[in-house]
């Protein structure tokens, strides 16, 4: 045990004698690390965004089309695609976009009078559901106004008349991709806000029996009515997998470079030892070292330097992610995030993730520490005796 | 009679074995150095002396011929043994005295107690026991390049003694010290012997041969032992 803890204690030793060239080291191979991880936690958290907004998805969406344009859909339909064989249920949506001019910023409008299904309120004033003068909303709204829950909120309808609500619950922000932008208003309110006439719907929501006939039924709705468009929830999954594996897909780039810049840095250590560093292992085995302790001297020091930059670099990408919030990422990332306000991503990565990064930081490392070590270590000691 | 320290029998070295640049250093060297015993190798440059010493030292493997040391038939020990064998009884002092930069001299010193299995405490009270037989106990805590070249040899010295080795091979030890310096180590050297070890010099330095208590001098020629004077 004595020997381990020497060998250790001489490694930071020696690596403390070239400090400079050693903190250098560190730092660059820490903000190598830091980008990969940054890139690893920045999927990980939109992954996890993308589980919550596709976990309670009902199997079809009904929508009615004019020119290519979403318009609203009537009540009558509601009752003829109810009947279909296979259908469970039908319940008609209010939603719409609504663009706050002082903040720039694009909300999305709900109108219900219960919670939906899969949000959670971090704050409530009240305990059923919403009057015609309350609101639910995420926290994107408060914070670009200022206001909070029990305080006003005001909406301008489509004919340009302002609306006061009293903000009467706060989203919980475990899913900010799914809330954040959200506004729920009582179905009259949301009507009144985005312009849809009673009896009339922005789409419909259709639940089947049988999960696996949802396509069936889907073509079913499709068949009997042809100004109407059927979006199947496997649809919608592909669409955000298609959406988060392009995005993936550019993180593989990003993910690259950082494999290619610990490559360099591997290359660079793994291509030799300097003459000094030679000269010293002659003179270690000289003196009685063998060509383990050598080894294990310069594993200690690969490992020192390369744990030392993964921890830093994990940390560092965990505030860059989760507490500064990815800038350096999210341009390309999230591209609507000029239109929607902005977005705070939530702490979310498994201890896999961690230790790929661990892995692919630490192991190729020591790696190319170690192999130059030992072509220098099986050097006959002698040759320090001969060339002084 | 008594089996003498070392026993080099019809020791060869070759270097470059096989390729154009074959040269063959050492030709059928005989030599025994009882306990206790200074030796004095002397030769001009490129006679063979360093070769030589590294293989009494266990440095290096001699291409053929035999090694008997402390009883020990080592010529064909694989490099794992010969570095136990040479950590346990051979203290080697090299010529520039080969010590870590960038390290101070009890580091220096401690760097050959470091793959024993030895205790921080037994470390450091060995070190500076090193340090105190040759004089440098005061300058422990410097680094290197503080040092001037008779204080780095001292370091050089104390971190060969450290082990408590049998033998002390030492090649051109005085080589790049003035005459007061050079006769400061001799007296070290000196000290060693009078110790119960047995010290093996190369050198071509005159004043070792006036100065050390020398029990025998051999001379090396083109790689054959010349008669002893």
């Amino acid at each position: 045990m004595n020997r381990w803890l020497n060998i250790l204690d001489y490694a930071i030793i020696s690596l403390l004698r070239r400090r400079r060239k050693q903190i250098a080291l560190v730092v660059i191979y820490t903000l190598v690390v830091a980008f990969f991880a940054s890139v690893i936690f920045f999927t990980g958290a939109l992954r996890q965004e993308a589980v919550y907004v596709l976990s309670d998805l009902p199997e079809l969406w009904v929508q009615r089309l004019a020119g290519g344009r979403l318009v609203p859909i009537a009540q009558s339909k509601i009752d003829s695609i109810a009947v279909i064989r296979g259908v469970k249920r039908v319940l008609p949506r209010l939603w719409g976009y609504y663009y706050d001019s002082p903040s720039g910023a694009v909300f999305t409008i709900t109108g219900s009078d219960s919670l939906p299904k899969g949000l959670k309120l971090l704050d409530a004033a009240i305990g059923g559901g919403l009057d015609s003068n309350q609101v639910f909303c995420g926290s994107g709204f408060p914070e670009t106004h200022f206001t909070g829950l029990g305080q006003q909120l005001g909406l301008i309808d489509y004919k340009g008349c302002l609306h006061s609500f009293e903000i009467v619950g706060r989203f919980s922000s475990q899913s900010d991709l799914l809330t954040r932008d959200l506004i729920i208003l009582s179905p009259s309110a949301a009507r009144k806000i985005l312009g849809i006439a009673k009896n009339n719907y922005t789409d419909l929501a259709v639940e089947v029996w049988n999960p696996d006939e949802a396509e069936t039924v889907g073509r079913k709705i499709d068949r009997l009515f042809p100004s109407v468009r059927v979006v199947t929830s496997a649809q919608l999954r592909s669409t955000y997998e298609a959406l988060f594996s392009h995005r993936g897909g550019i993180f593989i780039y990003g993910a690259l470079i950082s494999l290619f810049s610990f490559l360099i840095l591997a290359w660079d250590r793994a291509s030799g030892l300097s003459r000094e560093e030679r000269q010293e292992l002659g003179i270690l085995k000289g003196i009685g070292w063998q060509i383990s302790d050598v080894l294990w001297m310069k594993f200690w020091e690969g490992a020192v330097i390369s744990l030392t930059s993964t921890i830093c670099g994990l940390v560092l990408a965990y505030l860059h992610v989760f507490y500064l919030n990815a800038p350096l990422l999210r341009p390309f990332l999230i591209g609507w995030s000029v239109l929607y306000p902005e977005y705070r991503l939530q702490p979310a990565f498994a201890f896999s993730e961690v230790l790929l990064i661990v892995m692919l930081a630490v192991v190729p490392f020591i790696a190319a520490t170690i192999i130059p070590a030992w072509r220098g270590a099986v050097t006959d000691p002698a040759e320090v005796m001969q060339n002084g | 009679m008594a089996e003498p320290l070392i026993r080099a029998q019809k020791i060869v070295k070759t270097f470059n074995t096989g390729r154009s640049n074959e040269l063959t250093v050492l030709h059928e060297l005989d030599i025994e150095v009882g306990k206790n015993t200074f030796v004095l190798l002397k030769g001009p440059s490129g006679s063979g002396k360093t070769t030589l010493l590294t293989i009494l030292g266990c440095l290096a493997r001699p291409t053929s011929g035999n090694l008997r040391c402390m009883g020990e038939e080592v010529s064909h020990w694989p490099e794992k043994f010969l570095t136990r064998f040479r950590q346990k009884y051979i203290g080697v002092v090299f010529q520039n005295f080969n010590l870590i930069g960038g390290l101070t001299a009890f580091r220096n010193i401690a760097a050959a107690l470091i793959p024993r299995n030895l205790s921080n405490k037994a470390i450091d009270a060995r070190v500076r026991s090193a340090a105190e037989q040759v004089r440098i106990g005061h300058r422990l805590d410097f680094h290197i390049s503080e040092l001037s070249g008779g204080e780095m040899q001292r370091v050089a010295v104390a971190r060969c003694l450290v082990g408590d080795p049998q033998i002390i091979i030492a090649d051109e030890p005085t080589a790049h010290l003035d005459s007061r310096l050079a006769s400061e180590i001799i007296w070290l050297f000196n000290q060693m012997k009078r110790n119960g070890k047995t010290v093996i010099v190369a050198t071509h330095d005159p004043l070792v041969q006036e100065q050390a208590d020398i029990d025998r001098v051999l001379c090396i020629r083109d790689g054959q032992l010349q008669p002893e004077e």
